[in-house]
């Protein structure tokens, strides 16, 4: 699946469409644009399929507040993260099937470090909002000393927040149970990303970003979030053509395409014009579709997908 | 249709000792021994650095159980976690459970049973290097500002453990940035709580404001400490020596040894000393030595608690 900055970059690009998008409801766009650092939680968390109408719901209850505000901004976020997952998840299936098709394997792909990495450079490296300093991703970093130690303290205090493992009720094996579900890993190896960072494969990179479509300086809504980013905006660009024109583009622009429907979606649950039900039924749906992980031990059938999969559009 | 009951959440937080979960204290036996009153030193890197430094040190002995060094080893650091058992749960029952030993002696591969021998190990680490520090601190008079006393342990600890201490506040505050950073990388997303949502997400933002906060203060004392405040709490109370040879074995784990060396008078030290006792005790547990009553009863001894 995705990891963290293609989620970050997905949300720092859907925030500046928001921000610039005509048909998105007041409320939604001051929450996104006062609280950055929230939306980005929200796309650092995951399961948001499962709770983000919920908190959608308190958060209307709770309206107007700064509380409500925070909860929108990262609910925001959090669908950010749902439509980098399902545009890419299938994509990152059927390029590498092999570590997810093996049981003990829970790190992420290669595939999936170099589509951070692109998007890194791309996208995140000179936003001001995400704050990336130059030697993130040096090698033998003074931090990795400590590293343990702030994992431990994370953990723990990860943990605290969930009240799901607060109380045992006395019942020690299905606490056990909770406690290794909810329990945060911190299981991926910095190592990989420094040295596909500072070693970086180009033909690797040219496969799966360029050849794979994963990433296309040409499709117009990534040139409109690029010129927003830069502080202007291209005149010759509609947004609402452009978001259109995405869903046949690259499998980015796809996911972005996705991530701004979705803000749309919650902007009219918001102004009352969808239940809370007909949002949920946008919300909750499987991001790779069972046929995607069934296909993938078959080669043939794989590239038949992944062919699919590039043409594929979708909400 | 769900709401924010935040203030009762978050009374429910701090009653349980937010991250910390410091309040999760000494009911360990079946017992159940109620000491409602938090602990003074609540030591929080340093106690983790602690865990660390007595695993590796367990780890790197060569008739260290096998069952033992699973449960440590295949766990992902989670005996960092024994803090933070629910109020509920004793310690002593999360041992209890991992008795399939009847048949083969040995301590079997059930993640579970893993999961379950280092959660209760941690937090009798937790709670055995407590009682080395906290009283100690005390009998020194030192109570007066425990989270300022706690960062400047905390920071004599980070700074042993960084291959060079920062010159600068700012280069302080750019490795620790960096850090944040790669910790997000290596969690790849958070997993968030399935009841009440919308009162963990605003707990979580709560935490990540407060969390960046903290760190900065940390990395002021790392790279700048108060020359009065560094004698006080660190020097004066012997709290940390990075020359004792038990802190150096545990650094340098492959430098060999059959046993573990004796540990000098720093707090730290004696502290270490009194995990690594707790990780032998349970390394008699999982190897059928003795049974979970007897072992928590030692332990329990070892906190100068009777059961």
């Amino acid at each position: 699946m995705p990891n963290y900055l293609t989620h970050l970059a997905v949300h720092d690009d859907c925030r500046r469409l928001v921000l610039h998008g005509a048909a998105i409801d007041p409320a939604l766009r001051q929450s996104v644009e006062a609280h950055a650092r929230a939306g980005q939680m929200g796309a650092f968390t995951c399961r948001g399929d499962q709770f983000v109408v919920d908190t959608l719901e308190a958060a209307r209850d709770a309206w107007p507040s700064a509380e409500a505000e925070r909860l929108v901004a990262f609910c925001f976020g959090w669908q950010c993260h749902l439509a980098a997952d399902r545009q890419l998840e299938t994509l990152l299936w059927l390029l590498e099937p092999d570590p997810y098709l093996t049981p003990e394997a829970d790190g992420p792909t290669t595939v999936s470090i170099y589509h951070d990495l692109f998007l890194l450079r791309e996208v995140l490296a000179d936003d001001a909002t995400a704050l990336f300093p130059p030697d993130v991703l040096a090698e033998n970093h003074p931090s990795q000393a400590v590293e343990a130690l702030f994992v431990g303290q994370w953990q723990q205090a990860l943990l605290g927040l969930h009240q799901q493992t607060r109380q045992s009720g006395g019942d020690v094996g299905p606490w056990v149970d909770r406690f290794l579900e909810h329990r945060q890993t911190f299981g991926l190896d910095v190592a990989r990303y420094v040295e596909a960072f500072n070693r970086t494969d180009n033909a690797y990179l040219d496969r799966v970003v360029e050849e794979h479509r994963f990433y296309d300086r040409t499709d117009p809504l990534l040139q409109h979030a690029r010129a927003i980013q830069r502080g202007g905006l291209d005149p010759a660009i509609e947004l609402d053509d452009a978001v259109e024109a995405a869903a046949t583009q690259s499998h980015y622009a796809r996911a972005l395409r996705r991530a701004y429907l979705q803000a749309q979606a919650v902007s009219e649950f918001w102004s009352g014009a969808i239940s809370a039900e007909e949002l949920r039924l946008q919300v909750e749906q499987p991001s790779v579709h069972p046929d995607v992980r069934e296909a993938a031990t078959d080669p043939a059938r794989r590239e038949a997908l992944l062919r699919a999969w590039h043409r594929q559009s979708g909400r | 249709m769900p709401t924010i009951n935040r203030r009762d959440f978050l009374t429910t937080v701090a009653a349980c000792g937010t991250g910390l979960l410091l309040g999760a204290c000494r009911q360990d036996a079946e017992s159940s021994l109620q000491t409602p009153t938090q602990p003074f030193w609540s030591g929080d890197l340093t106690r983790l650095a602690l865990i660390q430094d007595a695993v590796a040190l367990m780890l790197a002995l060569p008739t260290v159980p096998s069952g033992l060094e699973r449960a440590l080893g295949r766990t992902e650091g989670t005996p960092h976690m024994g803090l933070g058992l629910p109020p509920d749960l004793t310690a002593a029952s999360l041992f209890a459970g991992t008795q399939k030993i009847g048949i083969l002696g040995r301590l079997t591969d059930d993640p579970r049973d893993l999961y379950r021998i280092a959660l209760a190990t941690g937090h009798f680490m937790h709670h055995v290097a407590e009682a080395q520090i906290g009283p100690a601190l005390e009998a020194k008079g030192l109570r007066a500002d425990r989270a300022e006393i706690q960062r400047y342990q905390d920071a004599e600890v980070v700074r042993s453990l960084l291959p060079a201490p920062p010159a600068t506040v700012a280069e302080a505050q750019a490795l620790f940035e960096v850090l944040m950073l790669r910790l997000r990388l290596k969690a790849q997303a958070i997993v968030p709580d399935s009841l009440r949502p919308a009162d963990w997400v605003l707990a979580l933002l709560d935490w990540d404001a407060g969390q960046t906060t903290q760190v900065q203060a940390l990395a002021a004392v790392v790279a700048a400490p108060d020359p009065v405040l560094q004698a006080r709490y660190v020097r004066a109370s012997a709290f940390f020596d990075a020359n004792d040879p038990l802190v150096q074995r545990a650094r340098r784990p492959g430098a060999g040894g059959r046993t573990v060396p004796l540990a000098g008078p720093s707090l730290y030290a004696q502290a270490l000393d009194a995990c690594v006792g707790v990780l032998t005790e349970v390394g008699r547990f999982v190897e059928g030595v003795q049974g979970a009553n007897r072992l928590v009863q030692r332990l329990m001894e070892r906190l100068g608690t009777s059961v």
